[in-house]
């Protein structure tokens, strides 16, 4: 019987309690929307709160730990950040590290917002039809919401030109995902810089960027596997080649080891006129010894906004977000800001 | 120069935009929805109007353009190589998709009195699938155990075998290099390496793929998300099974 999939599959049979077992995390803001039985002012409605952190929310936790007890993981620490860490190079805990992340990310993105007692953003939670998708878009320079401390603005202004741009940036970004996903602003400490201090890193520019389904925002850590598999890869063929070579075959047979193994000539670039693959472009550079800590996400995956604004109503629903963006919590996460010594303005 | 390039929109002056395709239950299924799987709303939502949403996307983005006057099929396979024009695929490929699951839907009084072909069963039969119970839980858990949005399909390849393909977000059984079957983010291990690798020289060679889906199904959010809440995509996937019109899926089999 097919019965058996999914929530009820991943549910939690009788779990022996060997080594702690995560549980829901509170949210504040919205704990007290549940107990008051009380909408999301400005975003969401009881039912999709209840909806999209609670029901979800426990669906990944159950999920998690299930996985967690199926794959005999004892190591479990308390930040769920460390285990996301510990899980990311292990393909055979690609759950845990999914579970891990998407929970990660879920509770990130709602500890990011506050409710808002914006009369205009109220009256846009409500259902949309399809003549919102030909509506012209705002174009304003200045927005509700917009972050008060005066370092985060200067360092937004640094950083992206004006708050108004950073806005459009953020929330276009966040609506081209048509999937599962959510983008962020983050802060980054960037490659020249780290180098110099080695003991520290130095955050100086902020930045938006995109991570889909289970992504995680911190992606250094993930980077170069493509290349490593492609290095191993050539030197199993080698070292089969030698192996043949040694027990004094012909030359000519090595050949036909295995024709996958013997080294791709387009990755080697051997005649100095093609490029390299892209994975090693990034391994190279991209990702090198770059730190990035996440101050905002905006979750713009459809369960979102399909309940309380309908199928057109993404627009809609990431102006809303903007508009219960709790910046005081964004100060908060930034880390200490390095300015350039020279600034080329 | 320019008097040699030719185009038949101008001359013709042909314009069209995309629409919602009519379903022969249309009628029945707005008002009662589909029995066993969607209330009245919920049919709404995850047809009426999401295919709307995909459709005047795909017109925005189509309109004036050399892809105006093509069916979203072939715009898919237009589309689907070209970098740049990523937006109009996603549109084509969900719009196609969504419609052909849908065609596979009726009530569940009706789908339960309709079987798979013994020519489909033979086909199920070589991949080792002896019974359709078999078939059906190995196809739900492909779609159950798949994170984030996407479709599963039964495909049928060029050598007439079958085979359940995996398709992420708006991934179309259509093209090899845009089946979307790998999740990458995280750890990649050496056997999603060696499909990668393969798929690179599949693209350098120019391979063609002559792939076609026979059975399909929706693991989108936009199909369940109201009938059966946040959490409630294995409940609709085992009722999406009871309503599949087996005589629809029969005939997009080869036959001689």
């Amino acid at each position: 019987m097919f019965k058996l999939v999914g929530a009820s599959r991943l549910a939690p049979v009788l779990i022996q309690k060997r080594a702690i077992s995560y549980t829901l995390p509170a949210i504040k803001t919205l704990d007290n929307l549940r107990s008051s039985e009380k909408e999301f002012k400005g975003l969401f409605s009881n039912s999709t709160v209840n909806e999209l952190w609670y029901k979800r929310g426990t669906y990944l936790v159950e999920s998690l730990n299930q996985l967690l007890e199926d794959n005999n993981v004892t190591e479990r620490p308390s930040d769920l950040n460390q285990l996301i860490k510990m899980t990311f190079n292990k393909p055979d805990l690609y759950g845990v590290h999914s579970y891990a992340s998407m929970l990660y990310n879920l509770q990130f993105y709602l500890e990011s917002l506050k409710p808002t007692v914006d009369e205009a953003s109220n009256r846009r939670v409500k259902q949309y039809g399809p003549e919102e998708l030909l509506k012209t878009p705002l174009i304003a320079e200045t927005y509700n919401n917009e972050p008060t401390d005066p370092e985060l603005r200067d360092w937004i202004n640094y950083s992206f030109g004006s708050v108004a741009e950073f806005r459009t940036l953020l929330l276009n970004s966040a609506k081209g995902i048509k999937g599962d996903g959510s983008v962020w602003l983050v802060a980054q400490a960037s490659y020249s810089d780290s180098t110099v201090h080695k003991d520290e890193n130095q955050y100086n520019t902020l930045a938006v960027m995109n991570t889909y389904n289970a992504g995680f925002v911190n992606d250094s850590i993930r980077s170069g596997q493509v290349t490593k598999l492609q290095q191993q890869k050539e030197a199993k063929g080698e070292f089969l080649r030698k192996q043949e070579a040694d027990e004094g075959k012909d030359t000519t047979t090595t050949t036909t080891i295995d024709a996958k193994v013997t080294p791709d000539s387009t990755s080697n670039s051997k005649n100095g006129l093609e490029l390299g693959s892209v994975e090693e472009a990034e391994a190279a550079a991209l990702f090198m010894d770059r730190r990035i800590i996440p101050l905002v996400a905006i979750d713009a995956s459809p369960r979102n906004y399909i309940l309380d604004y309908g199928v057109f109503g993404k627009q809609p629903y990431l102006d809303n977000v903007w508009d219960c963006i709790d910046w005081s919590i964004v100060s908060e996460r930034a880390p200490k800001r390095t300015k350039p010594a020279v600034d080329f303005f | 120069m320019f008097s040699t390039v030719r185009t038949a929109l101008p001359r013709r002056g042909l314009r069209a935009l995309h629409q919602v395709p009519k379903l022969a239950q249309n009628e029945h299924f707005s008002v009662n929805g589909i029995q066993g799987l969607y209330s009245s709303q919920g049919y709404t939502k995850s047809w009426l109007d999401y295919q709307k949403y995909l459709t005047i996307n795909l017109s925005l983005q189509t309109t004036g353009t050399e892809n105006e006057l093509r069916t979203p099929y072939q715009i898919l396979l237009h589309t689907a190589k070209q970098t740049t024009e990523q937006h109009t695929y996603h549109f084509a490929s969900q719009a196609h998709n969504n419609h052909f699951c849908f065609q596979q839907l009726t009530d569940k009084s009706l789908a339960s009195k309709t079987r798979p072909s013994r020519y489909l069963m033979e086909r199920l039969a070589d991949q080792d699938f002896a019974t359709l119970e078999d078939f059906r839980e190995e196809f739900l858990l492909a779609a159950d155990s798949m994170l984030g949005q996407g479709w599963v399909f039964l495909v049928e390849r060029p050598d007439k075998s079958l085979k359940i393909l995996r398709c992420h977000n708006d991934g179309t059984p259509y093209y090899y290099g845009k089946n979307q079957s790998l999740d990458l983010n995280g750890a990649v291990d050496e056997a999603s390496f060696e499909v990668l690798n393969d798929l690179k020289a599949k693209v350098k060679a120019g391979e063609k793929d002559f792939t076609l889906p026979i059975l399909g199904i929706n693991c989108w959010e936009y199909a369940y998300v109201h009938d059966y809440g946040v959490t409630g995509k294995a409940d609709y996937l085992a009722n999406f099974w009871d309503c599949i019109n087996w005589d629809v899926v029969n005939k997009r089999l080869f036959q001689l």
